[in-house]
């Protein structure tokens, strides 16, 4: 680790107890990203230690105890949760500059980075662009990897990752003819070859590869995942390693042997990855993948009927129904936060249930409705007043972006902003 | 808590070294004054059981002369918790709330002398904590630096940081 440049300034003669530099150093990473910028303006060599990438990396290990989960709502406010106590603490809102990313949306999250996708339509051609913005040091990164693509009917399916050997970020589009990753690194576009996407799912970022669902074996059509004409076997999982950019197959569970009457789902639940699909429509189950390689290791994790969980479900009994997702665990293990994916906006508002194998707390469901209802109705309570862009420098750029921010870090950020408590 | 900890001090304090109570292991603080520990404690002090291995166990009378008398009775009193595996969230906010901002600095140099790195990792985020909401110039006056900036730089980089200056407590000069 790098120290302060040795100071002559210091002044060992006062009063006060003398601490040396490196001694300052091994405290400084234990501060808040709020407090640590505007300390930058305490002497010369704060502002360029606090400023280095090594400090940067150190300070993102130190803060990187439990991953976050980030929500985003449709009037551009982002909602981030610290897993660790997401019933006692209120959520961290912060909105996202919408004068600046009025056609943006969320695709990740990765080391407290956001990853944001714009579209524009021009003559049934749509264009595609990225930003990477981090709420807690507020820079934000210009347009990036363009991408055109002419075939409206594909459409793309992107997940932000990181790199750890080269210390840079991917995103992974996934579109209904190829694989492409983007480094924002080189800002390139590459494409994996050989590699055929067939009616994949929600795609997840976990540990340095991505991961999603394919159908092997079968030529669809068209977009709609259909149970009767598959069999359990054709239910591959496919991981791309964002290191290597080498692709794996993984087997699903044994006992998965029958096609759910809705595509199954990839999530991430305690660095776990997890399928989680139907079962018979009256059963909700979630496998967990305990280790990830050539035998991967399934457990199933939770198996809960829908009475239990309390979901109230359309007495159509639709698809749109049965398209849970788990989102998080609580920090006992005993709570895992759920939502319907089918419709976007009721993720924050409505759709959020939570299911226990024990009796869900109803005072925490509560708690958490509202705070989620509050950050749905939360546009622009919270302007970014001025946010450095990216300006071609990549390395200068990327040690800026790194982390920064995780758990507790974005607390500061949004202290005037959440103004209930959520223990009233 | 405090009382018990001086009256402990007291009963130990100036008790010349006796051979032949070998079992424990006495620390010399650098006014003078002699804490006997079990041996357990001193394995806890990185730097202090270094010299007892050195030594082959055959010396046990460790003075440190960095340390007073002031602070090596709260250092002590974590390492027996730590030993105990009781070092909880209550432990450390009582434990804390005991010291002032002089003595969290005074116990972080003695924690990193006699390198206990969880004391470290503790007396890191409680000096984080203080500090945190702190302004500018309260930090430079309880790290005693010097600022290098020339008016302007520093009026630049402030300019450039502002949204980091909103929430700042008010210094309080009797503080310190």
């Amino acid at each position: 680790m790098s120290l302060l440049t040795p100071s002559h300034s210091r002044n060992a003669s006062t009063s006060t107890t003398f601490v040396p530099d490196e001694l300052i150093t091994e405290m400084l990473p234990y501060l808040t990203v709020k407090a640590l910028i505007r300390f930058r303006c305490v002497c010369k060599s704060w502002n360029s230690f606090i400023s280095d990438p090594t400090f940067v990396k150190l300070h993102l290990h130190r803060s990187s105890q439990k991953a976050n989960f980030t929500l985003v709502s449709f009037n551009g406010s982002v909602v981030s949760f610290t897993s660790l106590r997401m019933f006692e603490n209120p959520p961290i809102v912060s909105t996202l500059p919408t004068y600046q990313l009025r056609d943006e949306e969320l695709v990740g999250s990765c080391n407290g980075l956001l990853c944001l996708v714009g579209r524009s339509y021009v003559d049934g051609n749509t264009e595609m662009w990225f930003r990477f913005w981090n709420p807690a040091t507020r820079i934000i990164s210009q347009r990036l990897g363009l991408l055109h693509n002419n075939n409206v009917v594909f459409s793309f399916h992107f997940t932000f990752g990181y790199c750890k050997s080269t210390n840079t970020y991917k995103v992974v589009a996934l579109t209904r003819t190829n694989v492409r990753v983007f480094t924002l690194q080189d800002n390139t576009w590459r494409d994996i070859p050989n590699c055929y996407v067939t009616c994949s799912s929600s795609a997840v970022y976990m540990s340095g590869s991505v991961f999603w669902l394919e159908i092997t074996n079968i030529y669809v059509t068209d977009y709609e995942y259909d149970y009767k004409i598959i069999t359990p076997k054709q239910i591959a999982i496919i991981s791309i390693d964002l290191d290597s950019e080498i692709l794996y197959g993984h087997h699903p569970p044994e006992d998965f042997n029958e096609v759910p009457f809705v595509a199954p789902n990839l999530s991430v639940l305690e660095d776990c990855l997890c399928l989680s699909h139907d079962s018979k429509r009256t059963h909700f189950v979630i496998w967990q993948m305990k280790e990830c390689g050539v035998d991967d290791c399934w457990t199933q994790f939770l198996k809960i009927s829908y009475h239990n969980l309390q979901l109230q479900l359309n007495y159509r009994f639709s698809v749109e129904d049965f398209r849970l997702l788990p989102l998080c665990l609580s920090e006992k293990n005993d709570t895992v936060l759920l939502t319907n994916i089918f419709i976007e906006v009721e993720i924050l508002g409505y759709g959020s249930v939570l299911a226990s194998s024990k009796r869900p707390d109803q005072r925490k469901i509560e708690n958490l409705k509202k705070f989620l209802r509050m950050t749905d109705s939360s546009s622009n309570k919270f302007m970014q007043p001025t946010i450095p862009k990216f300006d071609g420098f990549y390395e200068y750029w990327a040690k800026l972006m790194e982390n920064f921010l995780r758990s507790k870090e974005m607390w500061n950020l949004v202290e005037d902003e959440v103004t209930a408590s959520p223990q009233n | 808590m405090a009382e018990e900890v001086s009256s402990q001090m007291n009963s130990l304090s100036i008790s010349e070294t006796n051979p032949s109570s070998s079992a424990t292991i006495s620390l010399v603080s650098g006014d003078d004054i002699v804490f006997k520990v079990e041996p357990t404690i001193a394995k806890e002090m990185e730097t202090v059981q270094s010299f007892i291995d050195e030594t082959d166990g055959k010396i046990t009378t460790i003075p440190l002369p960095n340390i007073s008398s002031h602070d090596l009775p709260y250092v002590i009193e974590y390492c027996e918790k730590s030993i105990a595996g009781k070092i909880t969230k209550e432990f450390e906010a009582e434990f804390v709330k005991k010291l002032n901002n002089e003595e969290v600095k005074e116990l972080f140099l003695a924690a990193n002398y006699l390198n206990i790195k969880k004391l470290l990792d503790f007396l890191s985020q409680v000096i984080a904590d203080r500090i945190a909401n702190k302004s500018v110039e309260y930090v430079r006056r309880y790290f005693g630096i010097e600022n290098d900036f020339t008016p302007e730089e520093e009026a630049k980089l402030r300019e450039e940081l502002a949204w980091t200056f909103t929430g700042v407590d008010p210094d309080d000069e009797d503080e310190n």
